[in-house]
Protein backbone atom coordinates (compact mmCIF):
# COMPACT_ATOMS: atom_id res chain seq x y z
CA UNK A 1 0.00 0.00 0.00
CA UNK A 2 0.91 3.40 -1.09
CA UNK A 3 1.65 5.66 1.96
CA UNK A 4 3.69 9.25 1.84
CA UNK A 5 3.52 12.06 4.41
CA UNK A 6 0.22 13.99 2.76
CA UNK A 7 -1.62 10.21 3.44
CA UNK A 8 -0.44 9.79 6.55
CA UNK A 9 -1.05 13.36 7.73
CA UNK A 10 -4.63 12.32 7.01
CA UNK A 11 -4.09 9.05 9.26
CA UNK A 12 -2.78 10.91 12.38
CA UNK A 13 -5.94 11.35 14.57
CA UNK A 14 -7.30 8.06 14.07
CA UNK A 15 -3.72 6.96 14.55
CA UNK A 16 -3.29 8.64 17.90
CA UNK A 17 -6.92 8.01 19.28
CA UNK A 18 -5.91 4.21 18.07
CA UNK A 19 -9.25 4.65 16.29
CA UNK A 20 -11.01 1.39 14.28
CA UNK A 21 -8.95 1.50 11.39
CA UNK A 22 -8.25 -1.11 8.44
CA UNK A 23 -5.18 -3.26 9.79
CA UNK A 24 -3.21 -2.85 6.27
CA UNK A 25 -3.67 1.07 6.32
CA UNK A 26 -2.26 1.23 9.96
CA UNK A 27 0.64 -1.12 9.41
CA UNK A 28 1.16 0.98 6.21
CA UNK A 29 1.06 4.32 8.27
CA UNK A 30 3.72 3.02 11.17
CA UNK A 31 6.04 2.14 8.65
CA UNK A 32 6.11 4.87 6.98
CA UNK A 33 6.24 6.75 10.28
CA UNK A 34 9.52 4.24 11.54
CA UNK A 35 11.15 5.79 8.14
CA UNK A 36 10.17 9.46 8.06
CA UNK A 37 11.41 11.53 11.02
CA UNK A 38 9.34 14.31 10.54
CA UNK A 39 5.58 11.79 10.48
CA UNK A 40 7.44 10.07 13.19
CA UNK A 41 7.64 13.22 15.13
CA UNK A 42 4.34 14.32 14.05
CA UNK A 43 2.83 11.19 15.52
CA UNK A 44 4.78 11.25 18.88
CA UNK A 45 3.61 15.13 19.42
CA UNK A 46 0.34 14.16 18.73
CA UNK A 47 0.28 11.21 20.83
CA UNK A 48 2.04 13.34 24.10
CA UNK A 49 -0.72 16.24 23.32
CA UNK A 50 -3.57 13.66 24.04
CA UNK A 51 -2.09 12.32 27.07
CA UNK A 52 -1.93 15.91 28.30
CA UNK A 53 -5.04 16.21 27.47
CA UNK A 54 -6.50 13.77 29.26
CA UNK A 55 -4.25 14.42 32.57
CA UNK A 56 -5.96 18.21 32.47
CA UNK A 57 -9.05 16.70 32.00
CA UNK A 58 -8.70 14.23 34.72
CA UNK A 59 -7.34 16.76 37.04
CA UNK A 60 -10.27 19.16 36.21
CA UNK A 61 -12.87 16.71 37.36
CA UNK A 62 -12.32 18.45 40.30
CA UNK A 63 -14.06 21.19 39.63
CA UNK A 64 -17.01 21.89 40.82
CA UNK A 65 -19.60 24.61 40.78
CA UNK A 66 -19.76 25.84 44.93
CA UNK A 67 -22.83 25.02 46.67
CA UNK A 68 -24.25 28.47 46.99
CA UNK A 69 -24.64 28.15 43.43
CA UNK A 70 -27.49 25.57 43.79
CA UNK A 71 -29.02 27.39 46.59
CA UNK A 72 -29.31 30.56 44.51
CA UNK A 73 -31.17 28.72 42.09
CA UNK A 74 -33.38 26.77 44.10
CA UNK A 75 -34.17 29.99 45.48
CA UNK A 76 -34.94 31.80 41.80
CA UNK A 77 -36.91 28.24 41.13
CA UNK A 78 -39.37 28.46 44.20
CA UNK A 79 -39.86 32.09 43.48
CA UNK A 80 -40.38 31.78 39.62
CA UNK A 81 -43.00 29.18 40.69
CA UNK A 82 -44.94 31.34 43.00
CA UNK A 83 -44.63 34.15 41.07
CA UNK A 84 -47.71 34.42 39.04
CA UNK A 85 -47.75 34.62 35.11
CA UNK A 86 -47.22 36.96 32.65
CA UNK A 87 -51.05 36.63 31.99
CA UNK A 88 -51.76 37.25 35.99
CA UNK A 89 -49.42 39.94 35.90
CA UNK A 90 -51.30 41.47 33.70
CA UNK A 91 -54.60 40.54 34.99
CA UNK A 92 -53.96 41.83 38.05
CA UNK A 93 -53.18 45.66 36.37
CA UNK A 94 -56.40 44.86 34.52
CA UNK A 95 -57.92 44.47 38.21
CA UNK A 96 -56.95 48.02 39.12
CA UNK A 97 -57.65 49.89 36.07
CA UNK A 98 -61.11 48.17 36.66
CA UNK A 99 -61.68 49.18 39.94
CA UNK A 100 -60.81 52.73 39.24
CA UNK A 101 -62.66 52.43 35.83
CA UNK A 102 -65.73 51.32 37.60
CA UNK A 103 -65.25 53.59 40.24
CA UNK A 104 -65.46 56.49 38.35
CA UNK A 105 -68.26 55.70 35.99
CA UNK A 106 -70.26 54.75 39.05
CA UNK A 107 -69.82 58.21 40.91
CA UNK A 108 -70.57 59.88 37.54
CA UNK A 109 -74.34 59.63 37.44
CA UNK A 110 -74.53 57.60 34.66
CA UNK A 111 -77.56 58.45 32.09
CA UNK A 112 -79.01 54.81 32.90
CA UNK A 113 -79.82 56.20 36.11
CA UNK A 114 -82.66 58.55 35.25
CA UNK A 115 -83.90 55.57 33.10
CA UNK A 116 -84.66 53.00 35.69
CA UNK A 117 -82.40 50.56 36.76
CA UNK A 118 -80.01 48.74 34.31
CA UNK A 119 -80.39 45.42 33.05
CA UNK A 120 -79.69 42.45 34.76
CA UNK A 121 -76.89 39.85 33.41
CA UNK A 122 -76.60 36.55 34.16
CA UNK A 123 -73.18 35.13 33.91
CA UNK A 124 -72.24 32.03 33.48
CA UNK A 125 -69.10 29.99 35.59
CA UNK A 126 -68.46 33.35 37.15
CA UNK A 127 -67.61 32.34 40.40
CA UNK A 128 -64.22 33.77 41.64
CA UNK A 129 -62.06 32.76 44.11
CA UNK A 130 -61.23 34.51 47.46
CA UNK A 131 -58.70 36.38 47.35
CA UNK A 132 -57.64 39.74 48.76
CA UNK A 133 -58.48 42.93 48.25
CA UNK A 134 -57.97 44.12 44.45
CA UNK A 135 -56.66 40.69 43.32
CA UNK A 136 -57.25 39.34 40.74
CA UNK A 137 -59.68 36.42 40.34
CA UNK A 138 -58.67 33.34 38.62
CA UNK A 139 -61.77 33.50 36.28
CA UNK A 140 -61.87 33.43 32.69
CA UNK A 141 -65.31 33.58 30.77
CA UNK A 142 -65.35 32.33 27.98
CA UNK A 143 -67.92 33.01 25.55
CA UNK A 144 -68.87 30.98 22.53
CA UNK A 145 -70.12 33.30 20.43
CA UNK A 146 -68.27 36.69 20.39
CA UNK A 147 -70.30 38.65 17.65
CA UNK A 148 -71.33 41.42 19.31
CA UNK A 149 -74.65 41.76 21.03
CA UNK A 150 -74.70 37.87 20.56
CA UNK A 151 -72.36 36.41 23.39
CA UNK A 152 -73.96 33.43 25.43
CA UNK A 153 -73.27 35.01 28.79
CA UNK A 154 -75.54 37.74 27.80
CA UNK A 155 -78.62 37.40 29.24
CA UNK A 156 -80.48 40.27 29.69
CA UNK A 157 -83.41 40.60 32.26
CA UNK A 158 -84.81 44.12 32.94
CA UNK A 159 -86.43 43.81 36.02
CA UNK A 160 -89.31 46.47 36.81
CA UNK A 161 -89.02 48.10 40.64
CA UNK A 162 -87.28 47.38 43.51
CA UNK A 163 -85.76 44.08 43.85
CA UNK A 164 -85.69 41.44 46.14
CA UNK A 165 -82.51 40.14 47.75
CA UNK A 166 -83.12 36.75 46.21
CA UNK A 167 -83.68 37.66 42.79
CA UNK A 168 -80.52 39.33 42.50
CA UNK A 169 -78.24 36.62 43.89
CA UNK A 170 -75.88 35.93 41.56
CA UNK A 171 -76.95 38.04 38.91
CA UNK A 172 -74.51 40.26 37.22
CA UNK A 173 -75.66 43.82 36.79
CA UNK A 174 -75.00 45.19 32.81
CA UNK A 175 -73.28 48.27 33.05
CA UNK A 176 -74.13 49.49 29.59
CA UNK A 177 -76.36 52.24 28.55
CA UNK A 178 -79.36 52.03 25.95
CA UNK A 179 -79.59 47.85 27.32
CA UNK A 180 -76.61 47.87 24.05
CA UNK A 181 -74.11 45.74 24.23
CA UNK A 182 -70.60 44.86 23.09
CA UNK A 183 -69.03 41.39 22.80
CA UNK A 184 -67.34 39.74 26.36
CA UNK A 185 -64.89 37.57 24.60
CA UNK A 186 -62.55 36.07 26.39
CA UNK A 187 -63.24 38.17 29.25
CA UNK A 188 -62.31 37.68 32.87
CA UNK A 189 -63.68 38.55 36.25
CA UNK A 190 -62.11 40.71 38.44
CA UNK A 191 -62.71 41.47 42.23
CA UNK A 192 -62.20 45.34 42.90
CA UNK A 193 -63.24 47.69 46.19
CA UNK A 194 -65.43 50.34 44.83
CA UNK A 195 -67.39 53.02 47.40
CA UNK A 196 -69.98 52.03 49.55
CA UNK A 197 -72.07 54.12 47.73
CA UNK A 198 -72.04 52.26 44.27
CA UNK A 199 -74.86 49.87 45.00
CA UNK A 200 -76.95 52.58 45.06
CA UNK A 201 -76.30 53.92 41.86
CA UNK A 202 -77.38 50.59 40.19
CA UNK A 203 -80.43 50.96 42.23
CA UNK A 204 -79.51 48.46 44.69
CA UNK A 205 -80.47 48.14 48.67
CA UNK A 206 -77.00 48.97 50.56
CA UNK A 207 -77.10 48.10 54.10
CA UNK A 208 -75.94 49.87 56.80
CA UNK A 209 -72.76 50.75 58.39
CA UNK A 210 -70.08 53.21 57.67
CA UNK A 211 -71.22 55.49 54.42
CA UNK A 212 -67.18 56.24 53.65
CA UNK A 213 -66.17 52.81 53.10
CA UNK A 214 -65.80 50.93 50.58
CA UNK A 215 -67.72 47.61 49.34
CA UNK A 216 -66.24 44.49 47.14
CA UNK A 217 -67.78 43.84 43.68
CA UNK A 218 -67.02 41.70 41.14
CA UNK A 219 -66.48 43.13 37.57
CA UNK A 220 -66.86 41.67 34.08
CA UNK A 221 -64.33 42.74 31.77
CA UNK A 222 -64.01 42.19 28.34
CA UNK A 223 -61.27 41.55 25.74
CA UNK A 224 -60.79 45.39 25.97
CA UNK A 225 -60.47 45.93 29.28
CA UNK A 226 -63.97 48.22 29.54
CA UNK A 227 -66.06 46.77 32.60
CA UNK A 228 -69.02 45.00 31.22
CA UNK A 229 -71.33 44.48 34.22
CA UNK A 230 -70.27 44.14 38.35
CA UNK A 231 -72.00 42.44 41.42
CA UNK A 232 -71.76 43.11 44.85
CA UNK A 233 -70.20 40.78 46.83
CA UNK A 234 -71.80 39.63 50.34
CA UNK A 235 -69.44 39.73 53.49
CA UNK A 236 -69.40 36.02 53.76
CA UNK A 237 -69.08 35.26 49.96
CA UNK A 238 -64.98 34.69 51.07
CA UNK A 239 -67.11 31.59 51.05
CA UNK A 240 -67.52 32.15 47.31
CA UNK A 241 -71.37 32.71 47.41
CA UNK A 242 -72.79 36.40 46.53
CA UNK A 243 -75.48 38.01 46.93
CA UNK A 244 -76.29 41.35 45.63
CA UNK A 245 -78.25 42.17 48.65
CA UNK A 246 -76.26 42.62 51.43
CA UNK A 247 -72.63 44.28 50.23
CA UNK A 248 -69.29 43.03 52.05
CA UNK A 249 -68.26 46.10 53.37
CA UNK A 250 -64.50 47.42 54.08
CA UNK B 1 -33.79 -1.56 40.69
CA UNK B 2 -33.56 2.41 40.38
CA UNK B 3 -33.86 3.68 36.82
CA UNK B 4 -32.42 7.83 36.27
CA UNK B 5 -35.81 9.60 34.86
CA UNK B 6 -34.47 10.62 31.41
CA UNK B 7 -34.14 14.37 30.52
CA UNK B 8 -37.30 15.23 28.53
CA UNK B 9 -39.40 13.60 31.47
CA UNK B 10 -37.32 15.73 34.00
CA UNK B 11 -37.50 18.66 31.60
CA UNK B 12 -41.48 18.14 31.88
CA UNK B 13 -41.97 17.77 35.46
CA UNK B 14 -39.52 20.92 35.87
CA UNK B 15 -41.69 23.14 33.70
CA UNK B 16 -44.78 22.68 35.82
CA UNK B 17 -42.72 23.56 39.02
CA UNK B 18 -41.21 20.36 39.78
CA UNK B 19 -38.17 21.26 42.37
CA UNK B 20 -36.84 17.70 42.56
CA UNK B 21 -37.42 17.79 39.08
CA UNK B 22 -34.91 20.98 38.47
CA UNK B 23 -32.61 19.42 41.39
CA UNK B 24 -31.56 16.59 39.35
CA UNK B 25 -31.19 18.44 36.40
CA UNK B 26 -28.87 21.04 37.86
CA UNK B 27 -26.85 18.22 39.63
CA UNK B 28 -26.92 16.01 36.21
CA UNK B 29 -25.05 18.76 34.32
CA UNK B 30 -23.41 21.60 36.48
CA UNK B 31 -20.02 19.88 36.84
CA UNK B 32 -20.27 19.37 33.04
CA UNK B 33 -20.85 23.26 32.67
CA UNK B 34 -19.20 24.39 35.27
CA UNK B 35 -16.02 23.16 33.78
CA UNK B 36 -16.91 24.03 30.42
CA UNK B 37 -17.07 27.90 31.36
CA UNK B 38 -14.17 27.42 33.62
CA UNK B 39 -12.20 26.40 30.55
CA UNK B 40 -13.42 28.19 28.43
CA UNK B 41 -12.48 31.61 30.61
CA UNK B 42 -10.00 30.35 33.11
CA UNK B 43 -11.97 31.93 35.69
CA UNK B 44 -13.93 30.67 38.45
CA UNK B 45 -16.10 33.61 39.31
CA UNK B 46 -17.12 33.95 35.19
CA UNK B 47 -17.83 30.83 35.59
CA UNK B 48 -19.82 30.79 38.10
CA UNK B 49 -22.07 33.35 36.46
CA UNK B 50 -21.68 31.48 33.12
CA UNK B 51 -23.42 28.18 35.27
CA UNK B 52 -25.85 30.35 36.79
CA UNK B 53 -26.90 31.89 33.90
CA UNK B 54 -27.54 28.36 32.16
CA UNK B 55 -29.64 27.60 34.36
CA UNK B 56 -31.76 30.38 35.04
CA UNK B 57 -32.25 30.00 30.76
CA UNK B 58 -32.99 26.53 31.75
CA UNK B 59 -35.69 27.87 33.93
CA UNK B 60 -37.13 30.36 31.53
CA UNK B 61 -36.99 28.92 28.26
CA UNK B 62 -36.48 24.99 29.29
CA UNK B 63 -40.08 24.86 28.07
CA UNK B 64 -39.17 26.05 24.19
CA UNK B 65 -36.36 22.83 24.32
CA UNK B 66 -37.10 20.89 21.28
CA UNK B 67 -35.50 17.04 21.50
CA UNK B 68 -36.06 16.30 17.88
CA UNK B 69 -33.10 19.19 17.37
CA UNK B 70 -30.00 17.68 19.62
CA UNK B 71 -30.01 16.56 23.51
CA UNK B 72 -30.83 18.58 26.40
CA UNK B 73 -26.74 18.76 27.09
CA UNK B 74 -25.75 20.21 23.90
CA UNK B 75 -28.64 22.44 24.55
CA UNK B 76 -27.02 23.68 27.97
CA UNK B 77 -23.60 23.33 26.57
CA UNK B 78 -24.67 25.71 23.84
CA UNK B 79 -26.34 28.54 25.98
CA UNK B 80 -23.37 27.89 28.28
CA UNK B 81 -20.84 28.62 25.26
CA UNK B 82 -23.19 31.92 24.09
CA UNK B 83 -23.01 33.36 27.66
CA UNK B 84 -19.27 32.48 27.70
CA UNK B 85 -18.78 33.95 24.62
CA UNK B 86 -20.53 37.10 25.81
CA UNK B 87 -18.71 37.10 29.13
CA UNK B 88 -15.24 36.85 27.22
CA UNK B 89 -16.08 40.05 24.94
CA UNK B 90 -17.44 41.92 28.00
CA UNK B 91 -14.22 41.06 30.17
CA UNK B 92 -11.39 41.39 27.44
CA UNK B 93 -11.00 44.88 28.16
CA UNK B 94 -10.56 44.41 31.99
CA UNK B 95 -8.74 41.09 32.24
CA UNK B 96 -5.83 39.29 30.82
CA UNK B 97 -7.19 35.60 30.81
CA UNK B 98 -3.81 33.75 31.36
CA UNK B 99 -3.02 36.38 34.14
CA UNK B 100 -6.38 35.32 35.80
CA UNK B 101 -6.09 31.95 35.11
CA UNK B 102 -2.88 31.70 36.38
CA UNK B 103 -3.49 33.65 39.69
CA UNK B 104 -5.98 31.41 40.04
CA UNK B 105 -4.42 28.23 39.56
CA UNK B 106 -1.32 28.66 41.82
CA UNK B 107 -3.86 30.32 44.68
CA UNK B 108 -4.99 26.47 44.28
CA UNK B 109 -2.21 25.10 43.96
CA UNK B 110 -0.76 26.13 47.10
CA UNK B 111 -4.12 25.61 49.32
CA UNK B 112 -4.05 21.92 47.42
CA UNK B 113 -0.56 20.51 47.52
CA UNK B 114 -2.00 17.00 48.39
CA UNK B 115 -3.60 16.54 45.17
CA UNK B 116 -0.55 14.15 43.77
CA UNK B 117 -0.06 10.77 45.47
CA UNK B 118 3.62 11.65 45.10
CA UNK B 119 5.76 14.86 45.89
CA UNK B 120 8.11 15.77 42.89
CA UNK B 121 6.38 13.59 40.34
CA UNK B 122 3.34 14.85 41.43
CA UNK B 123 4.63 18.31 41.40
CA UNK B 124 6.23 17.84 38.11
CA UNK B 125 2.49 16.15 36.45
CA UNK B 126 1.22 19.35 37.66
CA UNK B 127 3.69 21.97 36.13
CA UNK B 128 2.57 19.88 32.89
CA UNK B 129 -1.42 20.16 33.58
CA UNK B 130 -0.73 24.58 34.28
CA UNK B 131 1.01 24.26 30.82
CA UNK B 132 -1.65 22.48 29.03
CA UNK B 133 -4.00 24.61 30.71
CA UNK B 134 -2.18 27.68 29.64
CA UNK B 135 -1.81 26.87 26.12
CA UNK B 136 -5.56 25.97 25.97
CA UNK B 137 -6.44 29.51 27.35
CA UNK B 138 -4.12 31.80 24.83
CA UNK B 139 -5.98 29.61 22.39
CA UNK B 140 -8.35 31.75 20.19
CA UNK B 141 -11.57 31.02 21.02
CA UNK B 142 -13.12 29.26 18.35
CA UNK B 143 -9.95 26.48 18.48
CA UNK B 144 -10.32 26.59 22.52
CA UNK B 145 -14.36 25.26 22.66
CA UNK B 146 -13.64 22.70 20.35
CA UNK B 147 -10.39 21.68 22.42
CA UNK B 148 -12.71 21.89 24.94
CA UNK B 149 -15.47 20.12 23.99
CA UNK B 150 -14.15 17.60 22.07
CA UNK B 151 -10.85 16.73 24.32
CA UNK B 152 -11.74 17.73 27.46
CA UNK B 153 -14.86 17.46 28.03
CA UNK B 154 -14.51 14.10 25.15
CA UNK B 155 -18.36 14.77 23.36
CA UNK B 156 -18.43 13.30 20.23
CA UNK B 157 -18.49 15.34 16.84
CA UNK B 158 -21.89 15.48 16.04
CA UNK B 159 -23.17 16.82 19.49
CA UNK B 160 -19.73 19.24 19.26
CA UNK B 161 -21.61 20.51 16.23
CA UNK B 162 -25.04 20.64 17.64
CA UNK B 163 -23.44 22.87 20.46
CA UNK B 164 -21.15 25.10 17.97
CA UNK B 165 -24.04 25.10 15.44
CA UNK B 166 -21.56 24.49 13.11
CA UNK B 167 -21.60 20.93 10.37
CA UNK B 168 -19.17 18.21 11.71
CA UNK B 169 -16.58 19.51 8.99
CA UNK B 170 -16.02 22.58 10.68
CA UNK B 171 -15.56 20.72 14.25
CA UNK B 172 -12.84 18.57 12.53
CA UNK B 173 -11.10 20.85 11.10
CA UNK B 174 -10.99 23.42 13.73
CA UNK B 175 -9.78 20.74 16.05
CA UNK B 176 -7.03 19.39 13.83
CA UNK B 177 -5.80 23.50 13.76
CA UNK B 178 -6.47 24.04 17.33
CA UNK B 179 -4.05 20.76 18.26
CA UNK B 180 -1.42 21.60 16.18
CA UNK B 181 -1.78 25.57 17.56
CA UNK B 182 -1.47 23.45 21.30
CA UNK B 183 1.71 21.20 20.04
CA UNK B 184 3.26 24.37 18.99
CA UNK B 185 2.50 26.32 22.13
CA UNK B 186 3.46 23.37 24.48
CA UNK B 187 6.69 23.36 22.79
CA UNK B 188 7.45 27.15 23.34
CA UNK B 189 6.51 26.65 26.85
CA UNK B 190 8.67 23.89 27.41
CA UNK B 191 11.44 25.02 25.84
CA UNK B 192 11.44 28.06 27.55
CA UNK B 193 12.75 28.44 31.51
CA UNK B 194 11.04 26.39 33.89
CA UNK B 195 7.93 27.77 35.51
CA UNK B 196 8.26 28.76 39.26
CA UNK B 197 5.81 26.83 41.47
CA UNK B 198 4.40 28.09 44.98
CA UNK B 199 6.23 25.16 47.54
CA UNK B 200 4.05 22.72 48.74
CA UNK B 201 2.55 22.75 52.27
CA UNK B 202 2.99 19.87 53.99
CA UNK B 203 0.42 16.96 53.52
CA UNK B 204 -1.47 15.89 56.77
CA UNK B 205 -3.06 12.79 55.38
Amino acid sequence: MNMNCDRFETLLESLERDAPMAADLRSAALHHAESCGHCRARLASARLLRMELQTLARDDKKLQAPARLEANLLSAFRERSLRPSRVWRSVSWASLAAAVAVGIWLLAEHPWRQAGPPPLVKIQAARPASLPQIAPVATTVKTRNKIAGKSSIHRLSRPTGSRTAASIADEFIALSSGGSWYPVGDGMVVRVQVPRSAPALVGLPMSGGDASGTVTADVVLGEDGVARAIRFVQPSEGKSRNQNSDFAQN
Amino acid sequence: MHIEPNDGDLLRRMTTGDEAAFTTLYKRYQDGIYRFARQMTGGASLAEEVTQEVFLTLMREGRSFNASRGSLRAWLYGVARNCTLRCLERERPYVGLEAEAGEENAAELVADPCLSEDGLAGLGSRETVEQVRRAVLALPASYREVVVICELHELGYAEAAQILGCPVGTVRSRLHRARELLALRLEALRAGPARTVAAPKPCHR
